[in-house]
């Protein structure tokens, strides 16, 4: 079919894409420009590589076609076909993000933005840093602060061998036990952190000593060191 | 035990995330529960205060018996926040950071616990009720029912989604919801019984309805005459004695399930591609004949899924006289009763390419139990007389359920004779026990097959179900 509109498109390291009008049009910003006649010559992307635009096009061309059929086929097999084309490693995922937030396509802006933020899902902070390369600028009395201001949502629960029994506590005061203090640097995946070797009574005393140590230490008056590095250091025993 | 060396190597590649801007880190936080993007404050200085600037505000609070527990109590009182103290705490601290407020376009509240307080729900509700809110979404269960003001949906212009479920009480507002497109109402109260009908005329928009209603009172009416509807899902558990129209040109997913014992009329429903329709049982009067009427309002249909009692109800017609479903492409049935309604739907749908039958196995309707074994009526129904599709249109079709049994293998056969042009049959089943699965698959498989390209395919598994 010849007659099929086509508009030219050029990336920023030169490559030349020649796309039908239709598929071009998901990109608002494209379409602004072909409603505006400005779309005579082929139309320069300056942001855009020619890798990432090429994946951009293949995202247009497969959500062109399903826009007209309504039917719940198109939908489940493009959901699909979503998973599978957004399945690239994170460098190539930001750069789509850019480029669809340039070009405007909707879509595809959701599906690359929804796709990071169920990587940032249900991890820790030490968790998502190491997996963005984020680097912790905050300085211990800033992190703190922070982390006051916003207790309720910094929780982890510590379980003991009694699968019933879990306490919540803030991640500030599970940290002065050295054990859990590594899981949490090592970044321990399970967001509860089972104790073996201590039971709830046990570990019950612990975490109100561990209070009692973290509100001295607010308080700013002697930190009471003795009790607190008997009950750490001492290996714990059902 | 620390393995921290990789994290050190890795700081020589770019924090690619932190340095987007503003808006599309929003964007991806928007897609995070509120708790969630609280979280990410804590990353780096950059990230400290961006969940401010998310305008979604999404909480979530379910009581379990574990939250009953003293450890739990004792937790909360420790920082004495409950749920009530961290919705308002979040909502002023994300107010601090600009001089007006930051707007709030999304709220979700879903609060399911013995000690939700209406007071705040109230108060909550009556804060997100702004002209920049465009989805509101509350799930509650207040131990008082919660009076919705609905006099102050007129300020929020800009309302396009509306989810509400719980032990919420609706009045019908005085003015029109100009930009809401989805409403759906789950298990709420109506103030009067023509409260849902005034609402749904409110609104000139509106493409999306999901109503789900447990009958607490009689005499309910809904009217859903609603010319911009495109997809409309129904949900009437134990309602009788209701009134139900609809009028719905542009519909065209319809959904529905529950009791056809009301008055229902349903009209101009032409442009309808895909219909759902699942019944529950009622011993009234003239049910066969009624649900016969209401899938004969469907008939423009191009997919059609006929689920659990329709069939044994339609056993139970006086007369067989459904319209032709002329684009009717596709078609799931469901159900026990198999010889006494199949042909007569087959009859009805002279283009259907692909039909999918699953068997269920259970048998409550008396009259169908003689017919189940009785090959003579396979002979009679399909081959004396066989359906138009089958001969001329059906491509693919699929037994769910299948056993092995005689008359199934009839039946498999018979299709296989008289469809031309079938492509696929499919074969699933659970049932069949691994001493049987060989010779059955054997069976299957020396069957005559009219069409050349047919294909026969099998799975065995207990996940059977194929979706076209």
């Amino acid at each position: 079919m010849s007659s099929v509109k086509k508009v030219t498109l050029k990336s920023s390291d030169g490559e030349i894409f020649e796309v039908e009008e239709t598929v071009a049009m998901e990109s608002q910003t494209i379409k602004g420009l072909i409603e505006d006649d400005c779309a005579d010559n082929a139309i320069p992307l300056p942001n855009v590589t020619g890798h990432i635009l090429s994946l951009v096009i293949q995202y247009c061309k497969e959500h062109t076609s399903s826009s007209d059929s309504n039917s719940s086929k198109s939908n489940e097999k493009l959901k699909a076909w979503d998973t599978q084309f957004i399945n690239v490693d994170l460098n190539v995922l930001f750069d789509l993000i850019m480029a669809a937030n340039y070009l405007n396509v909707k879509g595809l802006l959701d599906l690359t933005c929804q796709t990071v933020a169920d990587m940032i899902k249900e991890k820790t902070p030490e968790q998502i840093r190491a997996m963005f390369n984020i680097v912790n600028d905050f300085t211990p009395e800033e992190e703190e602060e922070v982390r006051r201001e916003n207790a309720w949502a910094f929780e982890i629960s510590l379980k003991n061998n009694n699968v019933v029994d879990t306490f919540e506590v803030e991640e500030s005061m599970a940290k002065e036990l050295q054990t859990i203090k590594n899981m949490i640097e090592d970044n321990y995946t399970d967001s509860v952190i089972p104790l073996h070797n201590v039971t709830s009574d046990i570990l019950e005393l612990v975490i109100e000593d561990c209070k009692k140590h973290v509100e001295a230490a607010e308080s700013e008056s002697e930190p009471s060191y003795s009790l607190a590095s008997k009950l750490i250091d001492d290996p714990l025993k059902a | 035990m620390a393995k921290s060396t990789s994290k050190r190597e890795k700081q020589t590649v770019m924090d690619r995330v932190s340095n987007l801007p503003d808006s599309l880190l929003c964007h991806i936080l928007s897609f995070l529960t509120t708790k969630e993007a609280v979280v990410t404050s804590i990353l780096s200085s950059r990230w400290k205060t961006l969940w401010t600037l998310v305008p979604n505000l999404d909480f979530e609070m379910f009581s379990s018996d574990e939250e009953q527990s003293p450890n739990h109590q004792h937790q909360l009182n420790r920082y004495g926040f409950t749920f009530a103290h961290i919705v308002s705490r979040v909502w002023a601290l994300r107010n601090r950071s600009r001089n007006n407020a930051n707007t709030l376009k999304h709220f979700r509240l879903y609060w399911v616990s013995d000690d939700s307080d209406p007071i705040h729900v109230d108060t909550w509700v009556r804060a997100a009720l702004t002209p920049d809110l465009e989805v509101l979404d509350l799930y509650i269960f207040p131990p008082q029912r919660f009076e919705f003001p609905s006099t102050l949906l007129n300020d929020a212009k800009s309302l396009v989604v509306l989810k509400l479920n719980g032990e919420i009480v609706l009045n019908a507002p005085s003015f029109g919801f100009l930009s809401l497109k989805t409403l759906h109402l789950e298990n709420v109260w109506y103030a009067n019984p023509d409260t849902f009908s005034k609402l749904v005329s409110c609104c000139p928009v509106l493409q999306n309805l999901y109503l789900q209603t447990y009958a607490e009172e009689h005499d309910k009416f809904f009217k859903i005459i609603v010319p911009t509807l495109k997809t409309l899902e129904l949900r009437f558990f134990f309602n009788r004695d209701y009134k139900l129209e609809i009028n719905a040109p542009a519909l065209q997913d319809l959904r529905f399930s529950g009791s056809i014992s009301g008055d229902v009329l349903l009209e101009n429903l032409s442009n309808l591609v895909k219909a759902d329709v699942g019944v529950d049982f009622d011993d009234i009067e003239d049910y066969g004949n009624r649900i016969r009427d209401f899938i004969g309002a469907l008939s423009s249909v191009k997919s059609l899924h006929l689920n659990s009692y329709v069939k044994e109800c339609l056993c139970n017609t006086t007369e067989f006289d459904l319209p032709i479903f002329h684009n009717l492409a596709f078609l799931y049935i469901h159900g026990a009763c198999l010889w006494h309604v199949l042909p007569h739907l087959l009859h009805r749908a002279p283009n259907l390419a692909v039909l999918v039958f699953e068997k269920i196995w259970y048998k409550y309707i008396e009259c169908c139990k003689s017919y189940e074994e009785d090959s003579s009526i396979i002979e009679r129904r399909f081959y004396e007389d066989v359906p138009v599709c089958i001969s001329s249109h059906l491509k693919t079709f699929h037994f769910i359920g299948f056993k092995g049994l005689t008359y199934e293998l009839e039946f498999v056969g018979h299709i296989l004779k008289t469809a031309r042009f079938l492509k696929t049959m499919k074969v699933s089943s659970a049932y069949i026990d691994s001493k049987e699965k060989f010779r059955v698959l054997k069976e299957l498989l020396m069957l005559p097959r009219e069409s050349r390209t047919c294909q026969i395919a099998f799975n065995l598994s207990k996940h059977c179900i194929w979706f076209i």
